[in-house]
């Protein structure tokens, strides 16, 4: 086996033994919940295990990114950042690796259960379904500027 | 050769403690956690590995390296041997006299499978004895929320 296949699956594999391996989130998209630094225990899991307000990890190349999952059909996932609302990501089911069931914070262990992070979970999905309409619209937008060829955007 | 399978008597397993693993197109791929380091297995050695989930004696494996790779059972034995000393030395297996051999044999639904002839290996494919490859180092993965 070549080494960067290896280390693919090396990588996969420490990202779902969280409890043994540390993962740590990097970035401000996922603030407050996530922030840069926390240790982020993420929980083996298929395009059909998660759920709607979930933090789903996902490969992306050589990266793995942590965002908030807020639709699904069959062809792919919406996912969201809470602290960019602004704008949605979509990704392959195939792509989904895990999700995230803890976070470890200055020693402190906050759990997906939790009542502070299915809150802070709600909050996000009411702030999202403020800004569905917009993205509906922006996608209406694209389809259209696709059906007028030559009009210049 | 450096191992004999005398130097490795009694029944090993995975050290399922510190270790994780993923079989993709037949080689495993092993991580350790203490260490943070992984490892490849090549295509026999993923046969023996999988034999030593539950635990198996290096006479074991050396008769399922014989019978699935067609290999002299010197030969065999050595490389069966040279196998769990160097998983041993990078802590991928354990000493574990609490396994039964026999009944480990017995009981796993692939044993069948274990000691059929590999087809590579009947039709003169390239053989290659069991190694524990050390990739390198894992550092701290990071979730990206850029």
């Amino acid at each position: 086996m070549k080494q960067q296949a290896a280390l693919d699956v090396a990588r996969q594999l420490q990202l779902v033994d969280g409890e043994r391996f540390d993962v740590m989130f990097h970035g401000l998209s996922m603030d407050p919940l996530l922030f840069e630094g926390d240790h982020v225990v993420v929980e083996a899991a298929t395009a059909g295990d998660v759920q709607i307000g979930d933090i789903v990890v996902y490969c992306d190349r050589t990266e793995f990114p942590a965002r908030r999952l807020v639709a699904v059909d069959p062809r792919r996932l919406t996912l969201w950042c809470d602290a960019w609302p602004d704008r949605i990501f979509h990704v392959a089911p195939n792509a989904v690796v895990g999700r995230a069931v803890a976070r470890i914070r200055n020693g402190h262990r906050l759990e997906a259960s939790s009542v502070e992070w299915r809150t802070r979970a709600e909050r996000a999905m009411a702030v999202y379904r403020r800004q569905r309409p917009r993205f509906l619209v922006r996608r209406v937008g694209r389809g259209l500027r696709r059906r007028l060829p030559g009009r210049s955007v | 050769m450096g191992a004999d399978i005398g130097s490795v008597e009694g029944c090993y397993r995975i050290a399922h403690d510190d270790v994780a693993w993923k079989v993709l197109d037949d080689e495993a791929v092993v991580i350790h956690s203490a260490s943070a380091q992984y490892y490849g297995l090549n295509r026999s050695a993923t046969v023996l590995w999988r034999c030593l989930v539950d635990g198996a004696s290096a006479q074991t494996l050396s008769d399922i390296l014989a019978s699935r790779f067609v290999r002299e059972p010197e030969l065999a034995a050595a490389e069966a041997a040279e196998f769990i000393e160097s998983a041993r030395g990078w802590s991928l297996v354990v000493r574990d006299e609490a396994v039964s051999d026999s009944a480990v044999l017995l009981d796993r639904e692939d044993s069948s499978a274990a000691e059929r002839p590999d087809s590579a290996a009947v039709n003169g494919e390239l053989y290659e004895p069991p190694r524990v490859v050390p990739f390198g180092d894992l550092a701290t993965l990071v979730l990206s929320g850029e």
